[in-house]
């Protein structure tokens, strides 16, 4: 007993004397990203890697500008205060732009940008065109995301609803508990497609109201790597790399 | 719902495996920890000196008064503002054993003083000195005393490792959610993932009960 | 050996010693008697510190007792024993654990020098067989005799006997007492607080009476336990009598 006791606390001292590095030596950069989001940044189960749009776009970036990505995964509220406290150098993820990020970190220019996709019942008929066709109804929303805020302005919702997942919500419209699912385009998408989910359909007349901004995010401050990636960025953009990757996933 | 539940178990062990060592490993740490400063509390608990038992208590019930989450949020995000760096692995393990302490500190408290006060006037009575008076007859007794209890907190401990994912440890629950959120299979993950968990804590709880009854036959 | 000057004693506010004076010379056997609640446990147990007193002094070889000073008491009490009325055993120990743990860990004594002493102690109380065997494997009357020779491992120059026998069945309460009874032979000195009159009478050289935290009389014990002259000690002895 005394022996196995012992043996507990120095494996414990040992694990716990890792000294944390600092995320800048030798051209390595630790990325924080949050991997649930498919096609944006998620899991493979099959090769056991990450995968993605953003994971591309992160190593073609380490590529062109030669730095080595060390990818974190990290749930979405620990991005910025993981950024804010130096564990991690950039946010590379499904995060987009909006105001109040951008107070408290530095964008890089746009990467791609997308709208907001609503999936509905298959059984409802209604053609939503524009928030005023959501009136009455139940609406859920992913939280965390930015339509988040533009969804609580609208006037008539008969309640806004919000959950932790994606599938999730759009589980929650095939069983009927909720009348509309409100979220990030490519990956509601993505998510009916591909999950099995049944008795779902994406409302394709509805007018995008909103645009997202998806960009890498960095310190505030730290303008020698905004700059630098800004520069990857350009690059990137011109020699066609990003649209390869972008249509890879489809995006575009 | 379940079709081809085995076929996905298969594919996704190896990844929730890897979350398992890092459940069992930061669990290990945090216990260690939870179990020194625990008893480290008690022993200033009973002390008899009331300023310092005073004060003990005071700090435990601040410990205890915070959820996990915060505390953990704390250690791996707050203490750098201060200057102190840890990796998530750290903090976690500090995390999780300095809110669980403050229980341990409890149970260790109770055991002590279920003890028999004859014992510490047959101890005073042979010349020992209260330290020696605490190694060798109290702590001895009152671990036995303390053992139901304490097993019941390791337990919860393990299954509030499960917290330190929010601070980035990829323990099982996070590495669930990833394998959930890409494969779409929730029910099949989440099953899979409870079964995994009981296979920690049923051997830990048979564990316990094997021990107490080993340590019971002695006394009596 | 042991000096005690007019201590007082007070539990909250009740004053259980209001004033005793008494000497125990060394070699002598003396035996407290008295009423429940007359404090004559309370007296016992101020000579090796186990209750402080409030005022008056207590000296053992010169030393004082002071319950306050640590490093002093644990001094007094590595020169004087106690045997307790509920035995106090470690349960989590065996028989000759129990017995060898304050020489081994207080006096750092080789593990197996004390272990070879301790093993004779436990023949000299008629326990050599019982040296494995755990505290709850045995009975009361044996139980008191691992007490006693735990209480001699120390190799003391007194002991104190707090209610040896008060806590046996009948049938075990002869066996101890002759453990006592051998160690008087021995010459050790002891202070023995008891309800055995035969047994105070045959083993001790005097004897004092308390009621009420006074000692009421006090002297040769044939004497006194025979015939006393004080009128509340014969009432006491009358209501005792039944050894």
């Amino acid at each position: 007993m005394k022996s196995a006791l012992l043996k507990a606390i120095i494996c414990t001292a040992l694990s716990l004397s890792a000294l944390p590095g600092m995320a800048q030596s030798n051209n390595v950069l630790i990325v924080g990203a949050t991997p649930t989001a498919v096609p944006f940044n998620f899991l493979d189960t099959k090769t056991n890697s990450l995968q993605g749009v953003m994971i591309d776009i992160t190593n073609a970036l380490a590529k062109e500008l030669d730095f080595t990505p060390e990818l974190l995964p990290t749930p979405f509220s620990a991005l910025i205060p993981s950024l804010q406290t130096k564990k991690i150098n950039m946010i590379s993820s499904a995060f987009a732009i909006t105001e109040k990020r951008a107070e408290v970190v530095d964008f890089s220019d746009i990467l791609f940008s997308y709208s907001e996709v609503i999936v509905v019942n298959a059984k409802d008929n209604t053609e939503y065109k524009n928030t005023g066709d959501l009136k009455g109804k139940v609406v859920g929303v992913q939280t965390g995301t930015v339509t988040v805020d533009p969804m609580k302005k609208v006037a008539g919702i008969k309640e806004l609803k919000m959950y932790s997942t994606m599938q999730d919500m759009i589980r929650e419209v095939s069983i009927g508990r909720i009348d509309v699912a409100v979220g990030d385009g490519p990956v509601m998408l993505y998510t009916i497609t591909n999950s099995g989910v049944k008795n779902v359909r994406a409302a394709r007349s509805y007018q995008k109201q909103m645009q997202i901004n998806i960009a890498i995010a960095v310190r505030k401050g730290d303008k020698e790597l905004l700059g630098t990636i800004n520069r990857g960025i350009a690059t990137i953009k011109a020699d066609g790399t990003l649209d390869a990757i972008l249509k890879k996933w489809q995006i575009i | 719902m379940f079709e081809g539940f085995f076929s996905d178990a298969v594919a996704f062990m190896p990844i929730l495996l890897e979350g398992v060592w890092m459940t069992i490993t930061i669990s290990i740490s945090a216990l260690v920890i939870a179990s020194l400063l625990g008893l480290f509390w008690a022993v200033l608990r009973v002390s008899g000196i009331s300023w310092l038992a005073n004060g003990t208590r005071f700090v435990t019930n601040i410990i205890r008064g915070i959820p996990i989450i915060v505390l953990l949020f704390y250690m791996y995000f707050v203490l750098p503002e201060m200057g102190i760096q840890m990796t998530a692995f750290q903090a976690g393990a500090f995390g999780l054993g300095i809110a669980y302490s403050a229980y341990m500190a409890e149970v260790f408290r109770s055991g002590i003083e279920a003890i028999d006060i004859g014992q510490v006037e047959a101890a005073n009575s042979i010349g020992m000195s209260r330290a020696l008076m605490m190694r060798r007859v109290i702590l001895p007794q009152a671990f036995k005393i303390a053992l139901p209890p304490y097993s019941n907190n390791m337990v919860m401990l393990l299954k509030d490792s499960s917290q330190t994912s929010v601070i980035t440890v990829v323990e099982l629950s996070m590495q669930a959610k990833l394998v959930a959120a890409s494969s779409f299979k929730s029910a099949t993950v989440f099953t899979l993932v409870a079964l995994m968990y009981l296979c920690l804590s049923l051997p830990l709880m048979a564990l316990a009960g094997w021990l107490e009854r080993k340590y019971n036959k002695a006394k009596k | 050996m042991i000096k005690i000057d007019n201590i007082t004693k007070s539990f909250g506010t009740n004053l259980v010693l209001p004033d005793v004076t008494a000497e125990i010379k060394q070699g002598e056997i003396v035996c407290l008697i008295g009423p429940s609640g007359s404090g004559k446990s309370t007296v016992l147990r101020c000579i090796n510190g186990l209750e402080a007193y409030d005022s008056g002094s207590i000296t053992v070889d010169g030393i004082k007792v002071d319950s306050k000073a640590s490093s002093s008491i644990r001094d007094i009490r590595r020169r004087v024993s106690m045997v307790f009325q509920r035995f106090n055993l470690f349960p989590h120990r065996t028989v000759l654990e129990n017995v060898v743990e304050g020489p081994i860990f207080v006096k750092h004594i080789a593990p197996d020098r004390a272990r070879v002493y301790g093993r004779e102690l436990l023949d000299r109380v008629g326990l050599a067989d019982k040296h494995n065997a755990y505290p709850a494997q045995l009975s009361g009357g044996q139980q008191q005799r691992v007490a006693i020779a735990r209480a001699l491992a120390m190799e003391p120059e007194a002991i104190l006997f707090d209610e040896p026998t008060s806590a046996l069945d009948p049938e075990l309460v002869g066996e101890v007492l002759d453990v006592i009874k051998s160690l008087a032979q021995d010459g050790m000195t002891m202070v023995i607080v008891t309800h055995e009159m035969t047994f105070a009478k045959a083993v001790s050289d005097r004897t004092l009476f308390l009621e009420k935290g006074r000692i009421l009389e006090q002297g040769p014990s044939r004497e006194i336990l025979s015939n006393p002259s004080n009128e509340r000690m014969q009432d006491f002895l009358r209501r005792v009598e039944h050894h």
